[in-house]
């Protein structure tokens, strides 16, 4: 799979677009819009965004640009496996990611409410994605946006497959959070515990612990 | 071609292999058969071994059962199609993980746990794997045990390349793709062809890369050399190669009816039974068989249900609500209901016209969820057509513009359907905002190029009904929406949405003739030309037909070896009810508008030319091949018949005893008789000559009820 991701600074909108290759399934939706825009994103990062928001589609080649990391590299074939992948591209050149001391708190339920101060911690903050409307709202508390990256969940999958989506979006906006954690809001972690363990994996490649 | 299913196990299933079968070898098979057979998994597996037509089925038979597979025959007598026999074996399959393989394929033991925990894992895979090849020198055939690790190095890796060996994915998605395409015959393509189409509809392949799991190729003479051997097998090598490289089409499938449809049709009712039993009738009469017909009554207080009952079809299936709930619930609760991978949106009011679910699946390319079409208005009191062809479905154009897209003209993947869901808050207008949600979140549909339904006009559409509602939510909708634009793209949006022109519709120019032949009865009157029908169904469609006050006449033909026999049935004044029991039948239905004034004497004119010409030319070449035949009476002829006759008797060459016989005259007709009974005396007359070469061409009605009747000899 081939990903390019582009930013919109007018609308304050990024769009990510998944060209399938030869082993490749043709994702459900090609092509993915955030209704707002990161202001920094890791190459690190936007490679695993990509890998979860597009979990189920990608076998055989990985492709983006700028290239990821070797350590992130590897942490996708263990992502992948069983299912075979070949990172394309690679950048060897060392690069410092971003710290952080907040943990994102990732929601994708339409009726979820916005968070009383009481909720979370002071440092911690909300990323929460809605498949429809327009917009998004940024606070100090957090950040809710519109995707359509929710609709490439599956009926058939866990909770925790079905927030893959949100969660990859939530990467892609933690760097502007300085956040270094993640929950998953309403998931428990051991109903899933494989894909669990292969999460808390490929996030801590890039500096993001899995909190739950 | 007739199906059977013999023998096997019959526990639990959770894996099924199928074998394509036919005359490659019965001790390849058994040897394959029993490499299947030391799975520790063996006990969740059933192996089906789909015969297409081997010379010895019944010796087929033995070997699949001291296999301990299943027996499934296919009679046929054309070459080999093994996306046929595959296609066969999985229609008996009890698994929901399935396999395809050939009968000269060894499984490693482990191999057929492995296969159904990955696609259990991940259902939205297509498990692959690499074949390895083994030499002639290593001895398998006839083999109790295998020595897995000679194999392994006697064995020469094969290229990814064709995907043939081992191709696994689940019954959904075997579902969603329909199958194997069976216009791929004798050798090659269609495994590549298959999991392509399986990709383009989200299932990513994978390939399992363990040493100890494997498939091993028996050796044998190439099956690909001895195709090229001949110039047809080269030739169907091509046809396969031309639709894997070329058809983009997703979904393939014969049309016929099969125990999983390929559609659902959903249809949500409401004290419409008026206009109900011509919706079905309408629907019923695809072209496309393999749907069900999805009918919920929202609450209905008139004859609804009785009407449904009334309709004897197995692929119709009626939910009641106990009180309505409005359209939106009724529609989402469709959509849950739906047995099939597609859900084709009917409204109760509208009349499907018979192409549609052919066109709805020709459109589905990769990324396409779905596909709509053009309506045709048509007046309830006076048939009035108008028409709208629709718009390419630009998500801009839907909302700053109208006339794109009539909601009841879609199909959309059912899983689809269900992620977005009508919006049940809304009393109207449900339709469109569902339809603006999905396109503005990046659901693709493709304009068919087809008109679909025929939209009735009556007083009670609910976009007269509830108006008000309707304007309300579709402007809620929209200003939401609108707020995805900014100002300059919403110019832009509005500017795309002006230039885009209607999409031109197949017959759009001629719609009296497309579109007025399917109106109801009492709109129209309509004439159907059905060809293609065998034995005895030709006599009883006719009985049916003239039963129900049709009027027919039969067109003749003459085959290649000179036997006359009816061709096609003209029937004129068919009923819709009519038309639903002659699509039951296995023939081809060509239905016109009849402009004419319905006499018996039209139906005449109409087919006697094309009698005329065929028995003419039928006495010609029996001349011809027959040298000089003592007698022939043709009970009908017209002047092309006649003429020759005069010719021949003017000749005074042997044929004095040719005689015509018929029931109207032409102007320089000599010799002919009207009376039938006349003819018949000739008839007696010649069947007496001893050396006549006597052929009665008969026509028993004025409706050109022809048939041959060989009556020389003694």
């Amino acid at each position: 799979m081939k990903f390019s991701l582009s930013t919109d600074p007018t609308r304050h909108s990024t769009t990510i677009v998944a060209e399938p290759a030869e082993y490749d399934a043709w994702p459900l939706l090609p092509t993915i819009d955030v209704s707002a825009m990161p202001y920094r994103i890791h190459p690190d990062r936007a490679a695993v965004a990509c890998s979860l928001i597009f979990h189920g589609s990608v076998s055989g080649s990985f492709a983006i640009t700028p290239p990821c990391s070797p350590h992130v590299a590897s942490a996708l074939r263990a992502w992948f496996a069983p299912v075979d992948i070949h990172v394309m591209d690679i950048e060897f050149v060392p690069g410092m990611l971003a710290a952080g001391d907040a943990t994102m708190h990732v929601s994708a339920d339409l009726m979820t409410a916005l968070p009383s101060s009481t909720d979370v911690d002071a440092h911690d903050v909300m990323f929460h994605v809605l498949p429809e409307g327009a917009g998004f709202l940024a606070s100090r508390a957090g950040l809710w946006v519109i995707s359509n990256a929710l609709l490439l969940a599956r009926d058939n999958e866990s909770p925790l497959k079905r927030l893959l989506p949100a969660l990859g979006l939530a990467i892609l906006f933690a760097e502007d959070f300085l956040a270094n954690a993640v929950a998953l809001t309403d998931v428990d972690l051991a109903h899933d515990p494989e894909t669990a363990q292969k999460l808390r994996a490929l996030l801590d490649a890039t500096g993001i612990q899995l909190r739950g | 071609m007739t199906g059977a299913i013999l023998g096997g196990r019959s526990s639990a299933v959770d894996l099924s292999v199928v074998i394509g079968f036919r005359d490659w070898g019965l001790d390849r098979l058994a040897t394959a058969l029993q490499a299947h057979a030391l799975s520790p998994f063996y006990d969740r597996i059933e192996v089906i071994v789909s015969d297409y037509g081997s010379s010895d089925p019944e010796a087929v038979r033995q070997v699949s059962e001291a296999g301990a597979a299943r027996y499934c025959r296919t009679d046929v007598d054309g070459p080999w199609n093994r996306s046929r026999a595959l296609n066969a074996g999985i229609n008996v399959a009890a698994g929901s993980a399935l396999v395809t393989t050939d009968c000269d394929v060894l499984f490693t033991p482990g191999l057929h746990q492995t296969v159904h925990d990955l696609l259990s894992a991940d259902p939205a895979t297509v498990q692959l794997l690499q074949c390895r090849d083994l030499p002639r020198h290593v001895p398998v055939i006839g083999a109790k045990t295998f020595d897995w690790t000679t194999l392994e190095q006697e064995s020469v890796f094969r290229p990814r390349w064709g995907m043939g060996g081992m191709i696994a994915f689940s019954r959904d998605a075997y579902e969603l793709i329909g199958g194997y395409d069976d216009r791929m015959h004798t050798w090659g393509g269609e495994d590549k062809d298959f999991a392509n189409r399986l990709r383009w509809s989200g299932h990513r392949t994978s390939w399992i890369d363990d040493p100890a799991l494997r498939i091993y190729h028996i050796w044998h003479e190439s099956s690909s050399g001895a195709a090229t051997a001949s110039a047809e097998g080269t030739a169907a090598i091509e046809h396969n190669k031309g639709i894997t490289l070329n058809d983009r089409t997703v979904f393939r499938r014969p049309r016929t009816r099969r125990s999983t449809p390929a559609a659902t049709v959903c249809v949500a009712t409401r004290n419409r039974s008026a206009y109900l039993q011509q919706c079905i009738d309408s629907i019923l009469f695809q072209r496309f068989e393999n749907f069900e017909l999805l009918i919920l009554d929202d609450g209905s207080t008139d004859e609804t249900r009785d009407v449904v009952a009334s309709v004897r079809d197995p692929r119709i299936r009626y939910l009641q609500a106990d009180a309505s709930e409005g359209v939106a619930v009724a529609r989402n609760r469709l959509v849950a209901e739906a047995a099939s991978p597609y859900v084709v949106i009917h409204d109760d009011d509208d009349l499907m016209l018979p192409w549609r679910l052919d066109a709805h699946f020709s459109a589905l390319e990769p990324g396409r969820h779905g596909s709509y079409g053009g309506w045709i208005d048509f007046d309830e009191s006076s048939g009035e057509l108008s028409v709208e062809t629709g718009k390419a479905m630009e998500s801009a154009a839907l909302l700053f513009t109208g006339k794109v897209l009539a909601h009841g003209t879609l199909m959309v993947r059912t899983d689809v359907l269900r992620r977005f869901a009508y919006n049940q808050d809304m009393l109207a207008g449900s339709d469109y905002n569902l339809v603006l949600r999905m396109t503005h979140s990046g659901v693709i549909l493709a304009h068919t190029g087809e008109f679909h339904i025929l939209r009735r006009l009556h007083g009670g559409n609910l976009t007269h009904t509830l108006s008000d509602h309707q304007k309300e939510s579709s402007r809620r909708t929209t200003n939401l929406l609108r707020r995805r634009y900014d100002k300059t793209q919403e110019v832009e949006g509005r500017a795309r949405a002006r230039a885009l022109k209607p999409v031109a519709c197949r017959g759009q120019d001629e719609l009296d003739a497309i579109a007025r032949p399917y109106l109801p009865d009492r709109l129209t009157t309509r004439q159907v030309m059905i060809s293609g029908l065998r034995g005895s169904d030709f006599e009883e469609s006719r009985r049916l037909l003239e039963e129900g006050g049709a009027r027919c006449a039969a067109r003749l033909s003459l085959s290649e070896n000179g036997v006359l026999g009816n061709e096609t049935l003209h029937a004129r004044g068919v009923t819709w009810p009519q038309l639903i029991q002659l699509r039951a039948l296995e023939a081809t239905l060509d239905v016109h508008r009849d402009a004419g004034d319905g006499s018996q004497d039209d139906d005449v004119e109409a087919t006697e030319p094309h009698a005329d010409a065929i028995i003419s030319t039928f006495l010609q070449r029996l001349i011809a091949d027959g040298g000089t035949p003592a007698g022939i009476v043709s009970l009908a002829y017209g002047p092309a018949t006649a003429e020759l006759a005069q010719s021949l008797w003017a000749s005074d060459d042997g044929y004095r005893d040719l005689a015509l016989v018929g029931w109207r005259q032409y102007a320089g007709v000599v010799h002919h008789h009207h009376d039938v009974t006349e003819a018949l005396d000739r008839v007696s007359v010649l069947r007496s000559t001893p050396d006549a070469d006597v052929v009665l061409v008969d026509l028993t009605d004025k409706a050109l009820r022809l048939r041959l009747a060989p009556v020389g000899g003694p």
